[in-house]
């Protein structure tokens, strides 16, 4: 943190008008109650003044180190009476020092120090607590601002992260290009293309409205996947195949909704629209007494080059398994030159 | 009427109906025809060098070689109209450099749009293929660090990983790239190499040379004061005095 007075110009000129009046106002006090002659009291008054308010701009490191809420309260009060009293000595023997000076060592102002010493004390101690409670203010405000600012900051970050989630979960790409085959369908076949456009629309109607956090049969599951890859299917024609051995007792079990979704876009993605061959999508669910277990494997264009960001989906699937399972056993790749394989076991849940 | 001389148009896209659909649109097209289509950025490559279209219509996204990679291959300079789904930054690069591009789907109306100010560039024969030269220039220069680079040799086309290149020769406005066994000549300038790759990879040595630090297999003392790397496959490349200072930084001797 800045000084919160030496930071700006005005601020400065504000602190030393204000230091003027206390000077000025001290000067007319040593006339009116001390009767000091006008050359003393002009030295004496302002001259004090500066003194203090030198010492007082230091008060704020002294503040700044000393906080609260970083320390305990008698921490804080202990310091805080050292640094008073120390102001308090610095300020009263260097005042004292240099008017010595100034006045020769003058028997007139040593008597006049002993009866003014009651009211230094008192106006430095006013002035000390007075500009604590200003830095302190100052702190408060300035940490005030800052949570402020992190706040909205978050709240800017979540809403980043949620658009960034809702894309993918629309998948510009995927949309876009269906939408243009399916223009094609409707000049070449309007009835395939009512087909194409029912299989989309519910396609995007079930991934929209289920949350992250519910549960939804295999069954449903893949037949969301089937419209996906049927849609694809329009756009790629025989280059992308479909093989599939899928044993009937696993259809009921429940998984995490739209959990397989990105691991069928990955082999799209990397696997057919990167090659120039076919490319076959393999499929295997098979039952195991604990769990289910879920391949997903294609193979790929050995020249093809693994393009960037192509974890994304595979980290979020390790993701959501971790967090909702609470096991980190689940999720297998493997990845040859030519194929790659992901597999997932889902525990089922256990007997009562 | 009197025979008009049609100009000939090729369709680049992996996705047959996203070719068929620009077919449909061509049909009845009184100054431009159809010559041939390409499903890859290979074959795409190769029909456009070979039949010289005046037009093509360059899908981006493609397997194995992108629309701009295909750009750095071509020998001649047909004009280019782009076709793509969703891609952010490209479509910002057309915009910047006044290149045709149409958003996949599209109706006859914004088709046709494209396809009348490309035709008029065509019949006025003025600046032809500029705008794309400047997306090219742009392209490079707004990418991060190269990944991959495609290659030509004949009418052989290699995409390959950076990382496979030995080193780089500067031959006046070309470049000679060196990997194992072989040697392409490719259209850039030094100073893009330097710019765009991995600079933890790779270094220039010399005013003429980029050195593949992973291939290095030692230095020599080559005369007095002069010095040469000796490549894993035995090639010679030569280190100026600055170049010397900064390998041997990098490779910490």
């Amino acid at each position: 943190m800045d000084h919160p007075i030496l930071n700006k110009a005005w601020k400065l000129i504000v602190y030393i008008l204000f230091w003027g009046l206390v000077g000025t106002f001290y000067v007319a006090v040593l006339k009116r109650y001390f009767q000091t002659e006008h050359g003393l009291s002009l030295t004496e008054g302002f001259l004090h003044a500066a003194v203090l308010g030198l010492l007082n701009i230091g008060t704020w490191y002294f503040i700044k180190f000393n906080r609260f809420e970083e320390r305990s309260f008698f921490n804080v009060a202990f310091y805080f009476l050292i640094s008073g009293i120390a102001i308090l000595i610095l300020w009263i023997a260097s005042g004292w020092a240099m008017m010595q000076i100034l006045t020769e060592r003058s028997e007139n102002y040593s008597a006049f120090f002993k009866t003014s010493f009651s009211l230094k004390i008192g106006t430095g101690t006013l002035l000390f607590f007075l500009f604590t409670l200003l830095y302190y203010v100052v702190i408060y405000y300035q940490k005030n601002k800052e949570n402020l600012l992190r706040k909205a900051e978050m709240a800017s970050s979540l809403n980043e992260m949620e658009l960034a989630n809702l894309k993918s979960q629309i998948n510009p790409h995927f949309l876009f290009n269906s939408l243009n085959s399916i223009s094609y369908q409707i000049i070449e076949n309007p009835e395939e293309a009512r087909e194409s456009l029912v299989k989309l629309s519910d396609y995007f109607r079930y991934s929209l409205t289920k949350s992250e956090h519910t549960f939804s049969s295999l069954k449903d599951e893949l037949d969301n996947v089937y419209r996906y890859l049927d849609v694809e299917k329009i756009r790629f024609g025989d280059k992308m195949q479909l093989e599939k051995t899928i044993e009937e007792s696993c259809y009921a079990y429940q998984i995490p909704v739209m959990l397989l979704q990105p691991l069928f876009e990955n082999c799209v993605k990397h696997g057919v629209y990167e090659s120039s061959d076919t490319v076959t999508i393999r499929l295997d669910v098979s039952d195991q007494p604990d769990y289910f277990s879920i391949v997903i494997a294609n193979n790929i264009d050995p020249d093809a080059k693994p393009k960037k960001g192509t974890s994304t989906g595979l980290n979020n699937v390790d993701r959501r398994l971790k967090l909702i399972y609470k096991r980190n056993d689940l999720l297998d790749i493997e990845k040859t030159g030519d194929s790659f394989k992901v597999r997932i076991r889902i525990p089922k849940p256990k007997q009562a | 009427m009197s025979e008009v001389q049609k100009f000939k148009v090729l369709i680049v896209d992996d996705e047959a109906p996203a070719r068929n659909i620009i077919k449909v649109f061509l049909q009845n097209e009184t100054d431009a025809e159809l010559i041939d289509e390409a499903s890859d950025g290979f074959e795409a490559v190769k029909k456009i060098n070979h039949l010289k279209p005046d037009l093509v219509f360059l899908d981006i996204q493609m397997p194995k070689l992108t629309g701009f990679e295909l750009l750095e291959l071509l020998e001649t300079k047909p004009e280019i109209i782009f076709v793509t789904a969703y891609d952010q930054y490209a479509v910002k690069a057309f915009e910047l450099n006044a290149v045709d591009y149409i958003l996949k789907p599209f109706n006859k109306e914004r088709f046709h749009t494209a396809l009348g100010k490309a035709l008029e560039r065509l019949k006025s024969d003025t600046k032809k293929g500029e705008s794309t030269e400047k997306l090219i220039a742009y392209s490079r220069q707004t990418t991060e660090n190269l990944q991959r680079i495609a290659l030509k040799k004949g009418n052989q086309i290699t995409v390959m990983d950076v990382e496979n290149i030995f080193y780089i020769e500067a031959q006046d406005d070309y470049t000679m790239i060196y990997t194992q066994n072989e040697r392409y000549l490719k259209h850039a300038t030094m100073q893009y190499f330097e710019d765009k790759l991995d600079k933890d990879m790779f270094l220039r040595t010399h005013r003429s040379y980029i050195v593949n630090l992973k291939h290095i297999e030692k230095i020599e003392l080559f005369e007095k004061d002069t010095r040469v790397v000796v490549m894993k496959n035995k090639a010679l490349v030569k280190v100026g005095r600055t170049g010397y200072t900064v390998l041997k930084e990098k490779l910490s001797l």
